[in-house]
């Protein structure tokens, strides 16, 4: 009994919970109110920055040194930071990203692990090897030379300040550290240096690579999640001066403008400067290969200083090496002239030398025509062994042919991606500067997608991986137990490539192509890029802009595409005939009796012709009666009186309807994936011609699952397809047509392509033909 | 203490790849009737594919060259087929490698057929390709049967999912 009771009064306390999400409105068209900050003063309902929009900033006199003997980077650097924010400041907080390779690194504790990972000794090897990385701050003084209390806290560090700093006030403070390079090829990162073992030389890509002002900004405070590998980072705007010694014979290209070419480059080398500034259709070689290989082997004694600087950009890069060839050529754009610019290694071409600035100097004017014209000096692509990244003015990147100098076409096209990609972010989020260590979507998923763009204007067909609806389907269709919303923060995502970089650029390849078309899409995107330019945008800011300037209600978009891990599987469930009964009985018994032929006929009946001899209304005629004799299909003087009398009442236009031919269908689509998209049906009339219907996306909006629709045509139809032309993404094509058509499946296109002959067989042939 | 310090490095070698991350591999898989077999492709990353050779010091050089070197192609099938299995009633199903493409997106498709037999009522798929070297892999497969296509995700820590068909 008392059990019983227990059980009645759970069931009591549930019910609300269950009869509360029965009744809530889960509208897949529901406005986006509950997901959105609530706009302010800062960031407006439209999308832009606000009134009161205000960014902090920091500026930077760096002077560093490159130790090339023992792979250490030394540096002392000032940072004048200006608080133009509303609020008073106790203290301040650094990034310092190089802690994530120290001993005490998060990144080491959050690592899932398995005794497989120890499978080959060379792993273990690699496992075991011990590398002291990390910053080593040597001090934190003001700017009175009086030291400043400061705790740091993994990756970031926060500097107690005596006096808080309050609004619109400045402060500068001096920091002095250093750390060990790591040697990108054996353990990995974003920077750090390569090693030519064969000829002892070293290719420094250094980044990250300085104490470095987190953001305060209206949105998180101060943004100090740690870095822990994956979310990137975000920075606020500043000035640069920033000086580097290196070896006398190593070339230096770097964030900003080089400020003292006489002292650090030959005569020769700054004429060919000169005629690179010039020459806006192919690059010019400063250092040409011949000079970059007697460098490195000659290695000149002694040290050289060079000097760069850099207006308003949120970061500072720098590569090094004696192994540098360099190329430059000048790219006009929105009446600048900006110079494009590679440094690579011998070991790069000759890959790099025919593509490397050219590809540069495109993804700057493909960039600047979708966004906002690209407004620093330079542009700098610097070959980096095996990955890509990005950093104001100069990115790192991947693309390396084989040792004698051949290579595949697709690591040519791995390499044209990579530096689009990667030049690419000087606008994601280098310029439009959003919070990579929140959303990486904001800046690699839309610089994605203007990457497709660019590598369409590259070449017709380029071979792009991303971007096309199709080629998300197999991520985003079935169990969604693995997969993440967009809109999640970095650290947490499943299948970051996917999630980050691959449905974010799909997602607005549909809106572009199909939803909004490409006229109203490109003037919001614009919009989004011209008002965050030099600003911190967030998800927010871009989802109603988008709106905004386009007068498109998308947060059905946002909502199913960012929001939730549905797909898109549509499915034409069954088409139903119609025509019009026009009332004239020589028209319309003549069909019915067409029809009732077409009938097919009971397996009974031809064997009751045969073996039933004689029925008993054949044997009695007497049995026949009216209903026997009637032919359903004659037309006699009542019909055609009825439909005299039928007509008279009809006014010309219905009649003329009536007597158009017109054929009826009736379509019923289910939603099965989850995500409403526009149908887009292509039908193919029974003379072979084609016509493509496309209904928007609002047809879901009462019923998020079935609907209905019926088209009218003058001619008969003989099959229906669902999105004929790839465009939303859908997941299963084999329920999209009517009549069903099968889906071949990629193994038996495969066959259909294959030859007969196995590799042994082709190879016995080609042994044959070479004897 | 040792343990740890090798995951970190065993991390930052996953971050030196992490760029551009993709670590997904697709398959298809179908029960060829006429030909009483399962048919299988399998698609993931080419570039993740040659790293991963290279890891095991496997020297098969870049996937175009293997597509009609009968030697490499062996190499492939071996590692491939250690990380993708079928079983019924605790036998392991003989696959093999029949093929290999590679196109210009850097996407390496493998196909597979398995030994001649009946439509099981169940089969346990192993499919951990790469996960050995990607700490973040997650592969996938589509079975598709005659009554429509079914989903299985495969993680680390999940490496083989069972599968029942319905017999019509």
């Amino acid at each position: 009994m008392k059990q019983l009771t227990f059980l009645a009064l759970g069931a009591l306390l549930c019910f609300p919970a269950f009869s509360q999400i029965e009744n809530t409105n889960t509208n897949k068209f529901r406005q986006l109110y509950e997901e959105l900050p609530t706009p302010n003063v800062y960031r407006t309902a439209s999308g832009a920055p606000g009134h009161q929009y205000y960014q902090q900033q920091a500026n930077y006199k760096i002077d560093l040194e490159l130790d090339d003997e023992k792979q250490i980077i030394r540096g002392t650097e000032r940072i004048t930071y200006i608080n133009n924010s509303p609020d008073q400041l106790e203290y301040l907080w650094l990034q310092l990203d190089q802690n994530v390779r120290a001993d005490d690194s998060d990144s080491k504790l959050i690592t899932v692990e398995r005794m497989e990972d120890f499978r080959s000794i060379k792993s273990v090897q690699r496992k075991l090897h011990y590398f002291d990385g990390g910053f080593k701050i040597e001090y934190v003084k003001g700017a009175n030379g009086k030291p400043l209390d400061f705790a740091i806290n993994k990756t970031m560090m926060r500097i107690d300040l005596d006096q808080p700093l309050k609004a619109g006030a400045s402060i500068s403070f001096d920091v002095k550290w250093w750390y060990n390079i790591n040697d990108r090829m054996q353990i990995g990162g974003r920077s750090g240096y390569e090693y030519f073992e064969k000829e002892d030389n070293y290719l420094y890509t250094i980044a990250q690579f300085f104490p470095r002002m987190c953001v305060y900004n209206d949105v998180e405070g101060w943004q100090n999640k740690q870095f822990l590998g994956r979310g990137e980072f975000t920075l606020p705007f500043g000035d640069y001066e920033v000086t580097i010694k290196v070896p006398l014979d190593h070339i230096v290209s770097a964030t900003g403008v080089l400020q003292n070419e006489s002292a650090v480059l030959t005569t020769d080398q700054r004429n060919r400067m000169k005629e690179a500034r010039k020459s806006t259709d192919k690059p010019i070689f400063i250092v040409n290969q011949q000079e970059a290989e007697k460098a490195e082997k000659d290695k000149a004694k002694g040290s050289k200083t060079w000097i760069f600087k850099a207006e308003n950009v949120r970061d500072f890069a720098f590569a090094s090496s004696r192994k540098f060839i360099w190329d430059a050529q000048a790219v006009e754009i929105g009446g600048k002239t900006i110079m494009a610019m590679s440094f690579y290694p011998k070991e790069g071409n000759p890959l790099w030398e025919r593509y490397s600035t050219q590809v540069v100097a495109h993804t700057l004017r493909v960039y600047s025509k979708y966004t906002i014209d690209y407004p620093y000096p330079v542009a700098i692509s610097v070959h980096s062994h095996q990955i890509g990244m990005e950093y104001p003015m100069i990115c790192f990147n991947g693309g390396r042919p084989e040792a004698d100098g051949t290579y595949s076409e697709r690591t040519k096209y791995g390499m044209l991606g990579v530096i689009i990609h990667e030049v690419g972010h000087n606008f994601f989020p280098m310029i439009i500067n959003s919070d990579e260590r929140q959303w990486s979507w904001m800046d690699e998923g839309l610089n994605t997608f203007v990457q497709y763009l660019t590598e369409q204007e590259w070449e017709r067909g380029y071979p792009s991986r991303r971007g096309p609806a199709h080629m998300i389907t197999d991520y985003m269709g079935g169990d969604k137990k693995y997969i993440s919303p967009i809109m999640t923060n970095s650290e947490s995502i499943w299948q970051f490539g996917n999630n980050a970089y691959g449905k974010p650029a799909t997602a607005l390849n549909i809106l572009r192509e199909t939803i909004m078309g490409r006229e109203l899409f490109d003037h919001a995107f614009k919009m989004y890029s011209e008002r965050w330019a030099f600003k911190h945008p967030t998800p927010a800011d871009f989802f109603r802009t988008m709106e905004d300037a386009s007068a498109v209600d998308l947060d059905w978009f946002w909502r199913g595409w960012f929001y939730t891990t549905d797909h898109v599987d549509i499915s034409l469930n069954s088409v139903k005939y119609y025509q019009l009964n026009t009332g004239d009985p020589d028209i319309e018994k003549a069909w019915q009796k067409d029809m009732d032929n077409r009938q097919d006929e009971h397996i009974g009946i031809p064997r009751n012709k045969e073996q039933v001899k004689e029925t008993m209304t054949e044997r009695y005629p007497e049995l026949v009666d009216f209903y026997n004799k009637r032919n359903i299909y004659e037309v006699d003087e009542l019909d055609k009186k009825e439909y005299e009398d039928f007509k008279s009442k009809l006014s010309k236009e219905e009649l003329e309807l009536l007597n158009s031919g017109k054929h009826f269908y009736q379509l019923d689509f289910e939603n099965i994936g989850g995500l409403v998209m526009p149908l887009i049906i292509e039908a193919t009339f029974s003379d072979g011609t084609t016509e493509v219907l496309r209904i928007p996306t609002q047809i879901w909006q009462v019923n998020n699952f079935k609907v209905s629709k019926v088209f009218i045509f003058d001619k008969e139809i003989s099959s229906f397809r669902l999105d004929p032309f790839l465009e939303t993404a859908d997941t299963d094509l084999s329920n999209n047509s009517w009549p069903r058509e099968l889906e071949p499946t990629r193994f038996n296109l495969f066959k259909e392509n294959r030859t007969n002959e196995n590799p042994m067989q082709r190879q016995k042939r080609a042994d044959e033909l070479g004897k | 203490m040792i343990k740890g310090l090798l995951s970190l490095l065993f991390l930052l070698i996953a971050y030196s790849l992490s760029a551009h991350v993709f670590f997904f591999a697709f398959a298809e898989m179908e029960y060829n009737a006429k030909e009483q077999r399962f048919e299988i492709t399998a698609r993931a990353t080419g570039h993740d594919v040659e790293d991963y050779m290279k890891h095991l010091q496997l020297s098969i050089g870049k996937l175009e060259d293997c597509v009609n070197n009968p030697l490499k192609l062996k190499v492939i099938e071996e590692v491939l087929l250690n990380e993708f299995q079928l079983k019924t009633e605790e036998k392991s199903l003989a696959l093999e490698l029949i093929g290999l493409e590679v196109n210009l997106k850097d996407e390496v498709t493998f196909y597979i057929v398995s030994q001649k037999m009946e439509l099981p009522s169940t089969i346990d798929i192993t499919f951990n390709f790469l996960m050995d070297f990607f700490e973040e892999q997650q592969n996938k497969i589509t079975i598709i049967t005659p009554t429509g296509k079914e989903y299985l995700t495969f993680l680390r820590h999940k490496p083989t999912r069972k599968f029942e068909f319905i017999k019509l």
